[in-house]
């Protein structure tokens, strides 16, 4: 195999790269149009707040051909990137259609006025929609091909970038880091040796220990294939984390409001201690409308940004180096697998989830584009006219995902864990919410309360 | 003779996907994490296409990940 197709392979076949050109794209023609005097708003259109059926009716009547548009423009745009991806067209089109039917009746159902007054999402509305057709009905299988979770988050947090000032990043990234560091590695160890405690093999011990620790799914997958892990051991450890991920989605943002944290503390907590990008952003979404409905203080942006500063920036930035440094440990003191095998300092490149390179990018474009701008020009020229159109491609996007993850999330078909897995990972779990809350609530908390543009 | 050239080595993101359940629920076999990594059918491990062993078997097809 040629390292040319490797290289071609990597830049054309992966959702992350796709992300990127996505987002960018997307947040290049609002900016082209903001700076020419225009807005990218009329094709962002999104459900307002309404109170009767007459409210809504009227909305749909008069916007209903910018939804069309919208529908086809990103059907048009994520066609392209499944396509050279290699998917199934068809079933990919067809799927679309569903993804953005059901996530448009999600957002219908969060912006009712009543269903609001109890800080109801539509992130939630979407994944407990998807969640109950996915256990409920048969889809066919083929409309799968547009059930992204990955992919859609992936793209919507490049867009979240163009919302996030890079001032942002370099100010509170470095305290995300030390912070999400802390919980890594803890919460890294508890759960490796109490798996080898309870008796369990060291690669599993590792796959679980760093579902837990660092990013979920996606750092069970880089440190699967870094240590060789055999495909039932990775089975066990992408079910325990998906399970535990859903369950602390709705646990998470009720704890945090339970102690009434402000809306970024709750968001650095939820960053700390949610093991999965898609999950953890359904519950801070949840908090967001906490504050948005003043049950708790803060803003719907804080518990947003605190999230992707602890989780993106602090904790899904170093998979590639938790991936090589275990490798080098299997390779030289765990057991022969009868498979020669070399690590390369390369894979930590290899492995880099690279559509935090877009979020940077986005932030960076944008925050670039405001500097000359008083606060007061930013919110009366800047935000209505360019931020907001991506604010609300942004939410779009990530209902996509939210609503995929319950779609996808069929309890019947995952591995079965045994019951020494389920503990090791339960204590990880315990671990990480009390430390979460220890450095969010208390060690950094003035950091995290604040977070202002 | 790496994993890569082998017609065991499974690198379709689509049969990945296939033989880890749930996979997709918060994860993909098209992220930029897995690499060029992929399931070998003999060990049934994740291997790199840069792997190799014993048992390799020239892949006839030029599609990959179709043993």
């Amino acid at each position: 195999m040629s390292q040319t197709r490797l290289r071609f392979g990597e830049f054309s076949l992966k959702e992350d790269w796709w992300s990127v050109i996505l987002g960018l794209c997307i947040v290049g023609i609002a900016y082209v149009l903001f700076a020419s005097g225009g807005s990218l708003i009329w094709a962002a259109v999104a459900p307002e707040t309404w109170s009767s059926t007459a409210d809504l009716g009227a909305q749909f009547g008069r916007d209903w051909f910018r939804y069309l548009f919208q529908f086809l423009a990103m059907l048009g745009l994520f066609t392209l990137a499944a396509l050279a991806m290699g998917q199934e067209i068809t079933g990919f089109v067809i799927g679309f259609a569903l993804v953005y039917v059901l996530s448009l009746a999600a957002m219908v159902i969060g912006t009712w006025d009543y269903v609001q007054s109890y800080s109801f999402e539509p992130a939630l509305i979407a994944l407990a929609i998807g969640a109950l057709i996915a256990n409920l009905l048969p889809l066919p299988g083929r409309l799968a091909e547009a059930f992204r979770v990955e992919f859609y988050i992936k793209t919507g947090i490049v867009l979240l970038g163009a919302t996030l000032p890079i001032t942002l990043i370099v100010w509170a990234g470095p305290i995300a880091v030390v912070q999400a560091s802390i919980v890594s590695v803890v919460t890294f160890l508890v759960v490796y040796w109490t798996a080898r405690f309870l008796e369990l093999e060291r690669k599993l011990a590792a796959l679980l220990a760093v579902g837990g620790a660092v990013c979920g799914v996606s750092a069970v997958i880089a440190v699967a294939g870094a240590i060789r892990a055999r495909r039932e051991d990775m089975s066990i450890a992408v079910a325990s984390v998906v399970s535990w991920s859903i369950v602390m989605i709705v646990v998470l943002p009720l704890l945090a409001r339970a102690w009434y944290l402000p809306a970024g503390v709750g968001g650095a907590w939820i960053g700390t201690s949610e093991f999965a990008d898609a999950a953890g952003f359904v519950a801070a979404h949840t908090y967001g409308a906490f504050a948005r409905s003043h049950a708790v203080t803060g803003t719907p942006d804080q518990a947003i940004w605190a999230y992707t500063l602890l989780k993106v920036v602090g904790r899904d930035i170093w998979i590639g180096i938790w991936a090589v440094i275990l490798s080098v440990v299997a390779m030289t003191r765990w057991e022969a697998t009868g498979i020669r095998t070399r690590v390369s300092a390369l894979d930590i490149w290899r492995r880099f989830p690279k559509f935090i390179l877009g979020l940077f990018a986005a932030s960076l474009l944008a925050t670039l584009a405001s500097r000359s701008l008083s606060y007061a020009d930013f919110e009366t020229v800047v935000r209505p006219a360019f931020i907001t159109p991506l604010t609300n491609l942004r939410v779009w996007v990530f209902n996509f995902s939210f609503l995929s993850i319950g779609l996808t999330t069929r309890w019947r078909g995952f591995a079965p864990a045994s019951g020494n897995a389920f503990i090791a990972f339960a204590t990880g779990v315990v671990v990480n919410l009390v430390l979460g809350f220890v450095l969010s609530a208390l060690v950094f908390q003035s950091y995290w309360a604040d977070l202002q543009r | 003779m790496t994993c890569g050239d082998c017609a065991h080595f499974v690198d379709e993101p689509a049969r990945i996907e296939a033989l880890i359940p749930g996979l997709t629920a918060l994860g993909s076999a098209r992220a930029s994490v897995r690499a060029d990594d992929g399931i070998c059918a003999v060990h049934d491990r994740v291997v790199t296409a840069r792997d190799c062993c014993d048992r390799f078997s020239p892949r006839l097809s030029q599609g990959r990940g179709r043993p």
